[in-house]
């Protein structure tokens, strides 16, 4: 018994010895930067844009980086504590209380992606076919292509997130242009099943008919057609709102606590502009060769040298070449 | 079956795995040096140590990745699976699609129409005749007070979306879990489906659900059944499982048909076993009401799905508060129905 205690305590002796070492060597470094923390926001663009400007903050300027993931909400809370240091999209549009927050907290630290949209869509398929259906105006007469046996014989219209300021916006609109008796509002639950709606009647091409907005993976790889819409007035949206949604402002925030600490990282954060037109090559790119959105950020880092070399000094953009040349 | 081992026994077992020890020793070594006989236990490190330093030696770095990644070509394979489904298989989702809304539909519009104090009436009044008076003055209290917070049409439309599927659950769970109590193969085969069923993350079989039953209160049913099913058919094959033997052999004795066996004795005699399985399946239900709003289905989930995603945690708090009550109720409810059914069988009066 005792000779088996021994040899026990010995095993354990050599497993703990074994892990002192390891920790030693991983310890080194110790005039290492603090890390900055981007949110990882759980949609292409978001993790595209979060992944080539970790790459060159860690790269070409020398922080460590990290990737939290999660949704709008909770990583929205997470800047708030100071838990993630960087948010590449944020969409006042969808999410007004986003502004909603103590002075001082965030930055505003400039524009994120150049364009989106928001609109009512229908697939070009069924345009096609409709040649007639033109603007929420020709709605009423065109009812009868979306009536489902829920919708209580009005078309079913798959409204915005809930919580999302569009969900309001949409109720509005459906009441301005009164399509209250046409439209039966179906709200969808989550972006995901918003997705996952859209995709499922394209691939039985079946009607379909709610918001959408551009860019995700259904407005790049879908061909969607939008619903005309009297144009946008500042007049219209701050009364009725009986017109098309303005164009989108897609905004990049940090905590306050990066300006202090990393100046260099938020300057090139202010320079930052992603174009939407590259964010949907970058998608086509990765549904092309079936790829994540690891591979597509190093694909765009690797083809779109001159648009994310123009953010940064050139000494921090040969860093990032040399980077990617180790990477192989 | 063998009974538990007294204390006792544990000794022979102990002594056995010593002479396997024994036995296990290499012969040449159990005369040598102490320190020898104590460094033994590393002769299990050799073959790994050989095989690690050759394939280090190949130039493998074996602290890498691993070196094949088949996972996003074995993903895209499902995912046309499930296209495939989605177009080929349309014709039977929405056969089940139909019929499960229209049941959904009429239940919700009945609820809808029929005057609040009415309802709270009849649920306090099943509540009195089963539970007694205070579970009965708590229903129609908490029921009262999610009225006055304006949430009576999303607790009716959750308590409709409740009825359907716990419905449907036990319709599917008991009749499965006695047939897996009378055939052990079926049991053996269940049992890694049911695991499957209660630790898959609904989230990855809710986006397949949309493209079959497309948005709204459908893939929220099936969703809610996956999750609500497993409890209620592993405590019915449970329940029938540990019945006596004796109760068994004596009805058997008396002439029963393996028929008669199965519906007159084993399944009342099971009852209350297979109620607590009813129980839990109705609770399952219940926590999966907000996991079915992310698909658009309606009622008290919808409103903690909306109190979150503008940050207002206190109206989703109340709407959560209204999904804790209706769980009470419906679990104080349930409970004595089958303890007063346990009551009636020690009586004698359940068997016959």
């Amino acid at each position: 018994m005792i000779h088996r205690k021994k040899t026990f305590f010995l095993t354990l002796a050599a497993v703990a010895a074994c892990f002192a070492l390891l920790i030693a060597a991983c310890g080194g470094g110790e005039d290492e930067k603090e890390p900055i923390v981007f949110s990882d926001l759980n949609w292409p663009s978001a993790e595209i844009q979060a992944r080539v400007a970790a790459y060159i903050v860690e790269h070409g300027y020398g922080y460590p980086t990290e990737l939290v993931p999660g949704d709008t909400v909770s990583l929205w809370q997470a800047l708030v504590n100071n838990d993630t240091h960087v948010t590449m999209e944020i969409w006042p549009a969808q999410q007004e209380w986003l502004l909603d927050v103590e002075e001082g907290t965030l930055v505003e630290v400039g524009l994120s992606l150049d364009t989106g949209w928001e609109a009512w869509v229908i697939p070009q398929y069924l345009k096609d076919a409709n040649p007639g259906l033109v603007s929420v105006a020709d709605l009423p007469d065109y009812m009868d292509l979306f009536i489902t046996s829920d919708s209580q014989g009005k078309a079913r219209f798959v409204t915005c997130i809930p919580g999302w300021a569009c969900e309001q916006v949409n109720a509005a609109k459906v009441e301005s242009y009164g399509l209250t008796d046409v439209l039966d509002v179906l709200n969808p639950g989550s972006s995901a099943a918003l997705a996952a709606d859209l995709e499922a009647a394209y691939e039985k091409g079946d009607p379909w008919l709610g918001y959408m907005w551009h860019p995700t993976p259904q407005s790049v790889n879908l061909d969607l057609y939008q619903l005309e819409e009297p144009p946008y007035s500042d007049e219209c949206w701050a009364t009725t709102k009986a017109c098309a949604y303005p164009e989108a402002r897609v905004l990049i925030m940090v905590n306050n606590s990066l300006p202090g600490r990393a100046p260099e990282v938020v300057t090139f954060l202010e320079k930052w502009s992603f174009k939407a037109a590259d964010q949907v090559a970058a998608e086509l790119w990765m549904e092309e060769n079936n790829e994540d959105t690891d591979a597509g950020a190093l694909w765009f880092l690797r083809n779109y040298r001159d648009t994310w070399a123009s953010f940064v000094p050139a000494e921090v953009a040969e860093k990032v070449d040399k980077a990617l040349e180790d990477e192989g | 079956m063998t009974g538990n081992a007294p204390p006792g026994e544990a000794a022979p077992g102990a002594s056995a795995l010593e002479a396997i020890r024994g036995r296990l020793e290499l012969p040449g070594l159990s005369r040598g040096p102490r320190w020898l006989r104590r460094a033994l236990w590393l002769r299990w490190l050799v073959a790994p140590a050989i095989l690690a330093i050759v394939l280090w030696a190949g130039g493998w770095d074996w602290a890498g990745e691993f070196p094949a990644d088949v996972g996003r070509d074995v993903g895209r394979e499902i995912d046309n699976v499930i296209d495939w489904m989605t177009t080929e298989l349309d014709v039977i989702f929405d056969v089940i699609k139909e019929v499960v809304l229209t049941v959904l539909v009429n239940i919700e519009d009945f609820l809808l129409w029929l005057p609040w104090p009415a309802s709270i009436l009849a649920i306090a009044t099943v509540a009195w005749r089963t539970a007694g008076v205070w579970v009965a003055a708590f229903s129609a209290g908490s029921l009262v007070l999610m009225a006055s917070f304006g949430l009576w049409d999303s607790t009716m439309e959750t308590v409709a979306l409740m009825l359907v599927t716990v419905t449907l659950s036990i319709a599917i769970a008991v009749p499965l879990g006695v047939w897996a109590s009378q055939s052990d193969r079926l049991d053996k085969l269940l049992r890694p489906i049911l695991d499957g069923m209660q630790t898959m993350p609904s989230f990855v079989y809710l986006v397949p659900a949309i493209a079959f039953f497309s948005l709204g209160n459908v893939p929220a049913v099936i969703a809610t059944l996956i999750y609500a099913v497993p409890p209620a058919v592993r405590l019915t094959n449970l329940g029938i499982r540990q019945l006596p033997e004796e109760t068994l052999e004596a009805a058997e004795s008396f002439g029963a048909t393996p028929a008669q066996l199965l519906l007159k004795v084993k399944i009342p005699l099971a009852a209350p076993t297979i109620m607590a399985g009813v129980n839990q399946t109705t609770l399952m239900a219940l926590a999966m009401v907000v996991i079915a709003s992310l698909v658009g289905a309606g009622g008290l989930g919808e409103d903690v799905n909306r109190g979150l995603g503008r940050i207002e945690p206190g109206n989703a708090f109340l709407a959560g508060l209204g999904i804790v009550f209706l769980a009470i109720i419906i679990d104080r409810i349930t409970q004595a129905f089958a303890s007063r059914q346990q009551s009636s069988m020690g009586a004698g009066g359940g068997v016959g």
